[in-house]
């Protein structure tokens, strides 16, 4: 009897082709026929388990040597999506203790957190179950060492949806964005999870543009929030004026932030002109579709010759110092400010400053992106010039 | 030329280090990872920008070698490939593409070799598996039909049973329009993808198979602008590949906010090296220079065709010689084989995908205009894929011409039933007025790519009837 020593494992492994418990089975060679290509060198071991299984399958013979079998073919190769549906069809079969299976899987998870196959098995498992209540546990080991997992962001919003625990769970992405701000997969699960619990009433609108506005003042060059906050004000499941008004708010927190940066760095130069606390000049803010009432209702807004006078300083600014997420949140709130307005003579100002901004991003802040960027322009361009040059 | 300006290279801008990342205050393990990556790809830059005089032939695609590997890899492959043995159609497909970009042709035997192999892949009852004997999964099936198609022979084509096929697709549609990868499989939208790309290669009648795919894609895009593998995730430069493809496929990418995921396609070159990452705020991998470079001929069809402002520069929009340069200078291992980014070891897949994306970068193709833009030396140019497909622009028009002589094909069980045609009608996003008009425009569209393929849709009107349908098929995982 021929057993063959495993030496990283210091373990006795014994071939299914020496196995007494076996022998009744003839086990079946792949075949690749006589000029096999992509030609895997097998070990001998891993020739024997797929042996076995064949014969197995063959048979359609569902036992509990072959669940064992099965689980020697998976950790041989956790992605073979053959040996996992098969052993579904055992266990199935067998009617065997699925506690028993759920640590099995746990272990398959933990050693190839990024296979399709254990992750999709634990989601069928868990479903015979109908038990969810470890799930979210599951993922959060996962997350300790990889909080971008995007198997186990998928194991997490299938276990929301499926068993409706969401407590908790705008809290979780708190703690998550806490360690790493930077983490745009838990910016995207508090998207997720506000979608399908309170949506975006008011009250929501506020709270998360404010939890977004501090994230970017403590990160102005972080990416995800900046994408998020756009996202909140592009969702139109919720009131149009109070989506509107935060569109204001929003710009008008835009301005400052420009407003300090620009300060920042042109401190030696001229550190007055130009922000908006500077209340030198007497021409209007520009913002033609608020009403009085909500114009009033935050403080800061900077008039269109302030604004120009801003995005004037902006080229002088060496690349690097100003974060082109800022300049491009910027451009967004212009660009609805465009899109809003319809007297073309109230157009001019913002489109002029958009096509700066385009400029400057194209230019100097953000220069890989410069036919993005110049595209963007010629659309503004196209779109709204007609109408402002015809007034 | 010998010299040339190195300063048109994006790597040896003269402002490069103000391209690089800062913590900013706040260091987290993101930035730490992204500094880290930053500072390999500066150091090969460095040495590009420290080389004088440089010559184009510095910059150069070691061609030899990477056929070498790739030649290598589809003969034989080690024991440490047991991970990929429920995927060697991938392992044919990513060889035989990746060779085809280089230009590097099969002699008759290697191609009756691969034939044969692919042929003990496919399943009796429709698809293919990962390998001899294995379930069919939708992974696979796509894999092993590009290779065939890139063999490009009638022997090759004839490998492909349509009818088999057109049941096993119509097997693991789900009631939502998505697809199954395998019998009992997961859901996601690379199945989508797959399936929806093999029946279009393929000719199969994808109505009303696919009458609700589109609104599925359409709830995968997600408010960042890219699509998801499934609704609720996040934005991926697969899934979106994925999610684009498939729509553009089935002549519906107007569902699709594409001005969104142009600009989230867009913001995913990174600053630095040039190369696109997959998602926001993760690293830079040289796969995405397909996955996410393929995205702008798709997105330049859609934008131009609404207005004109979009070709004005005769470029992709994006850095395509900025991503050029990160391929050039930092995805080649010098064993041969490309490689996600500096310090990884080289397989096929990034081989395959980080070709296919060169490939985008360097041929600009639309309407009647067409430019090629090669970096470093001129035998650097590779052949133009399909961006639909990522199989070879000639053999796409090859399979569709020989598929169109073959016989119409309808999965089984909807030849039986036509009336599900009217159910499903009901079912799309308020967006449009009826994605029915979308699969009837398909034929006209899906590939304006190329003006030829156009051509090919036209005569497919004039196609064979219908083949008799299969008795004996059940529908599993059918639309009702």
């Amino acid at each position: 009897m021929a057993e063959k020593i495993d030496d990283s494992q210091d373990e006795v492994w014994m071939r299914y082709k020496d196995r007494k418990e076996w022998s009744d089975v003839v086990p079946i060679k792949q075949n690749d026929g006589p000029t096999p290509v992509v030609k895997i060198a097998y070990s001998a071991d891993f020739e024997d388990v797929y042996d076995y299984f064949r014969a197995v399958v063959a048979a359609g013979e569902l036992s509990m040597r072959a669940l064992t079998l099965t689980e020697d073919a998976i950790q041989m190769n956790a992605a073979n999506y053959t040996v996992w549906q098969y052993r579904r069809r055992i266990l199935e079969h067998l009617k065997c203790d699925l506690q028993d299976e759920l640590l099995f899987c746990r272990e398959m998870i933990e050693a190839n957190p990024k296979n399709y196959q254990v992750w999709h098995h634990r989601r069928v498992i868990v479903g015979w179950l109908g038990d969810g209540s470890k799930e979210l546990q599951l993922t959060k080991i996962i997350f300790a060492q990889d909080a971008k997992n995007y198997h186990a962001w998928e194991h997490r919003q299938w276990a929301l949806r499926t068993f409706g625990c969401y407590e908790g769970e705008l809290q979780f992405t708190a703690d998550l964005l806490r360690e790493d701000a930077r983490n745009n997969s838990a910016w995207n699960h508090r998207y997720f999870v506000l979608t399908r619990t309170s949506g975006l009433t008011p009250e929501v609108l506020q709270s998360e543009l404010v939890f977004t506005q501090e994230a970017i003042e403590k990160l102005v060059d972080n990416e995800s929030p900046w994408a998020y906050i756009k996202g909140l004000l592009m969702d139109t499941s919720g009131d149009e004026e109070e989506i509107e008004k935060s569109w204001c708010t929003t710009t008008a927190w835009c301005w400052n932030l420009l407003a300090k940066a620009v300060s920042k760095n042109t401190m030696s130069s001229n550190s007055n002109d130009g922000s908006p606390d500077d209340n030198g000049s007497d021409d209007v803010c520009n913002f033609p579709y608020i009403n009085e009432s909500s114009r009033n209702a935050f403080n800061g807004l900077p008039t269109d010759t302030e604004c120009s006078n801003l995005i004037d300083k902006v080229p002088s600014i060496a690349k690097g110092c100003i974060s082109p997420h800022l300049l491009i949140g910027l451009l967004d709130c212009i660009v609805h400010q465009l899109e809003k307005t319809e007297d073309p003579a109230r157009k001019e100002t913002p489109l002029k400053i958009a096509l700066q901004v385009c400029d400057t991003l194209a230019k100097q802040h953000d220069c890989i992106r410069v036919r993005y960027w110049n595209y963007v322009r010629r659309q503004l361009q196209h779109e709204h010039r007609s109408s402002s040059a015809s007034a | 030329m010998d010299h040339f300006d190195q300063s048109s290279l994006w790597c040896c801008r003269e402002d490069f280090s103000a391209d690089k990342s800062q913590h900013h205050g706040v260091p987290t393990v993101t930035s730490k990872e992204q500094m880290k990556v930053e500072e390999s790809i500066s150091a090969y830059y460095q040495f590009i920008y420290n080389k004088k005089p440089f010559k184009t032939e510095d910059l150069k695609l070691e061609r030899s070698r990477h056929v070498a590997y790739l030649r290598h890899g589809l003969k034989n492959l080690s024991k440490s490939f047991e991970f990929l043995d429920a995927s060697r159609p991938w392992l044919v497909y990513w060889c035989l593409h990746a060779l085809h970009l280089l230009e590097e042709s099969l002699d008759l035997d290697e191609q009756q070799s691969v034939i044969d192999f692919l042929a003990r892949c496919q399943c009796s009852d429709g698809g293919f598996g990962g390998g001899p004997g294995q379930l069919a999964h939708l992974a696979p099936t796509f894999a092993a039909v590009n290779a065939l198609v890139t063999i490009g022979t009638p022997a090759a084509f004839a490998v492909i049973n349509r009818q088999s096929l057109a049941d096993f697709l119509a097997r693991m549609v789900t009631a939502e329009g998505s697809f199954r990868m395998h019998e009992g499989g997961e859901v996601d939208i690379r199945g989508t993808y797959c399936a929806v790309s093999v029946a279009r290669l393929c000719r199969l009648a994808i109505h009303p198979l696919m009458s609700r795919t589109a609104s599925w894609i359409v709830h995968c895009q997600t408010y960042e602008g890219g699509f998801s593998g499934s609704p609720g995730l996040e934005a991926h430069g697969g899934y979106t590949f994925c999610g684009l493809a498939a729509l553009a496929l089935l002549d519906c990418q107007h569902l699709a906010d594409n001005n969104r995921l142009l600009r989230w396609v867009a913001s995913r070159q990174m600053r630095l090296s040039g190369g696109f990452q997959g998602r926001t705020n993760k690293l830079v991998d040289g796969c995405y220079s397909f996955w996410q470079g393929a995205l702008f001929p798709l997105l330049h069809h859609t934008l131009t065709s609404r207005d004109n402002h979009a070709d004005t520069d005769s470029c992709w929009l994006f850095h395509c010689e900025a991503l050029q340069n990160y391929l050039l200078v930092c995805c080649q291992h010098p064993s041969g084989g490309l490689i996600d980014k500096p310090g990884k070891s080289p397989d096929f897949y990034h081989t395959c995908y980080t070709l296919s994306g060169l490939s985008i970068a360097q041929h600009f193709c639309y309407g009647n205009t067409s430019k090629l833009s090669v970096v470093g030396h001129d035998a650097n140019e590779v052949a133009m894929t399909h961006p639909l497909y990522n199989v070879g622009m000639s053999a796409v028009h090859a399979a569709k011409s020989y598929f169109m002589q073959q016989p119409d094909v309808q999965p089984s069980v909807f030849s039986a039933s036509p009336s599900s045609a009217t159910h499903n009608a009901n079912q799309v996003p308020s967006r449009v007025n009826g994605t029915n008009n979308c699969n009837d425009r398909m034929d006209a569209s899906a590939d304006a790519v190329t003006e030829a393929s156009q051509r090919l849709h036209i005569s497919f009107a004039q196609a064979a009837p219908s083949v008799t349908p299969n008795s004996g098929c059940s529908l599993r995982q059918g639309p009702d």
